[in-house]
């Protein structure tokens, strides 16, 4: 038996205060399959990391 | 010894959702092949360096060390800068080549106080084995070069395609990893942490693991996975542990079952480890593809395409991607203006022809654009480009007519104007 990928939940960062969305112009919807594609992934660091634990005994 | 299913070869049966799927590292490369993906990693991370440090010119070996990224992505992240001499010196990490980079200076439990910090179970400290270590050294890092070969002769294809996003690996004195096998971290990219190993095999499937969650990584910051919706989306609960993972988590486990599982058939008549996955790997990936798939709306589109063309259901690729509504791109792309490229805006260009944009301001904003949207925002950096010139030079680099080229300015320029990356200009 070994258990699952775990997350650990500590968060490695508060969250930045300022954070927030990339802006865009107001009014205008953002359709599917656009040329410009905002990257959020750093703005969100919600987990310290996956591990794969030996199963407690 | 472990025993195993046999499968059928070249295919993975993996359950309701995963019927006849086409090879992991195949799909990849419909997507980004690994070496374009990883230079368009380095072009994201050069252009972070701009923007905290104009000027500063970093090396491709920098830039894929990861405590270089983790600095960089902390300040991304909006906590604290970019100083480049300090990047310098915290990638001055010593290595043994065993086949990939496996960190071995004495002083690396301070180098890589943050992924050893942010790996471990709660009250334990694990510390890596080093030279300092001698002849126990040694023998891991026999046993990881063994690894290392043993995963390209089983899986040429995927060692290939999995190890390219594995700058470094770390391994974990036995005392001391608290009960880790394998890690890794996105806040730390491109290291994989194992504890001691005891066979090759141990390491080749931590590879595969781990590397199949380093490929997410780079997939997640440059081609279109997951949005910042994925924070409120619905939590996964496997049946096997009852843990709760975020939607992030539950596309990364996917991703690693999956090939996990794929390299389960390819190395049948080998020893696993105490604690291999690989018995579990069909049965998982496939619950948690199915749960995926009942969510695919909470994923981005390339995403959602590697889900069904894992699972065996997309016969087209990337072309089956919807294309934007060039019509609602187009509104306020007026023909006869001048379009110029807004002056707090840096980009980076990949080999793909891909740019990456930047936005100058305390918290910088990324935008990764596509080929068309690329050479726009080429032709209008260097001085205001009236419509109709764009129009012909487009036509000309396009080779296409008129009212395709027409359209598909128009969708770029509505692009870069949403996103205020060009602005109309008198």
């Amino acid at each position: 038996m070994t258990t699952s990928n775990r997350v650990v939940r500590q968060q490695q960062f508060p969250p930045a205060p300022e954070a927030r969305l990339p802006r865009s112009s107001p009014g205008v919807d953002i359709p599917e399959g656009r040329s410009v594609v905002p990257i959020e992934w750093f703005r969100r660091m919600p987990n310290g990391g996956t591990v794969h634990l030996r199963p407690s005994r | 010894m472990v025993k195993r299913r046999l499968h059928a070869a070249g295919y993975v049966n993996t359950g309701s959702s995963m019927l006849g799927s086409p090879s992991a590292p195949a799909l990849h490369a419909r997507l980004a092949p690994a070496d374009v993906l990883v230079d368009e990693r380095r072009a994201l991370y050069r252009l972070a360096v701009d923007l905290f440090a104009p000027g500063a010119e970093m090396s491709d070996n920098l830039l894929d060390h990861p405590i270089v990224r983790y600095e960089i992505g902390r300040a991304l992240a909006g906590h604290g800068g970019v100083d480049p001499e300090a990047l310098r010196e915290v990638a001055a990490t010593g290595v043994r080549d065993a086949g990939i980079a496996v960190a071995s200076d004495p002083a690396a439990a301070k180098q890589l106080e943050a992924p050893l910090r942010i790996i471990a179970p709660p009250g334990q400290a694990p510390r890596p084995l080093t030279e300092a270590d001698g002849e126990r050294f040694e023998t891991a890092i026999r046993i990881v070069a063994e690894g290392v070969d043993l995963f390209r002769r089983l899986a040429p294809a995927m060692a290939g395609d999995l190890l390219a996003h594995v700058s470094m690996l770390v391994v974990l004195k036995a005392e001391t990893s608290g009960g880790v096998v394998s890690a890794s971290s996105r806040y730390v990219p491109g290291i994989v942490l194992i504890d001691e190993p005891a066979c090759p095999m141990e390491v080749a499937e931590a590879l595969v693991h781990e590397g199949a969650h380093e490929k997410f990584f780079d997939f997640a910051i440059t081609q279109k996975f997951l949005d910042a919706h994925a924070e409120e989306a619905e939590y996964f609960e496997t049946s096997w542990s009852r843990a709760r993972w975020p939607l992030e988590q539950t596309f990364a486990a996917w991703h690693a079952y999956t090939c996990l599982s794929q390299f389960s058939q390819l190395s049948e008549s080998e020893q696993l480890g105490p604690h291999s996955l690989l018995p579990k790997a069909r049965e998982r990936a496939a619950e948690i593809g199915d749960w995926l798939m009942a969510h695919e709306h909470d994923l981005l589109s390339d995403a959602r395409w590697l889900l069904h063309a894992l699972a065996g259901q997309v016969a087209d690729a990337v072309e089956g991607v919807p294309t934007a509504d060039a019509s609602v791109l187009a509104a306020g792309v007026r023909e006869d203006g001048s379009f110029r490229v807004l002056p707090d805006v840096v980009y980076r260009l990949a080999k793909s022809g891909r740019a990456v944009v930047g936005r100058v301001q305390e918290l910088p904003e990324i935008f990764w654009l596509d080929p068309d949207a690329s050479w726009v925002l080429k032709e209008c950096h260097r001085a205001p480009a009236p419509f109709r010139l764009l129009l012909g030079n487009a036509a000309e680099k396009w080779r296409t007519d008129l009212p395709e080229t027409r359209r598909r300015l128009a969708a770029a320029l509505g692009s870069l104007r949403v996103f205020s990356i060009v602005e109309a200009s008198e």
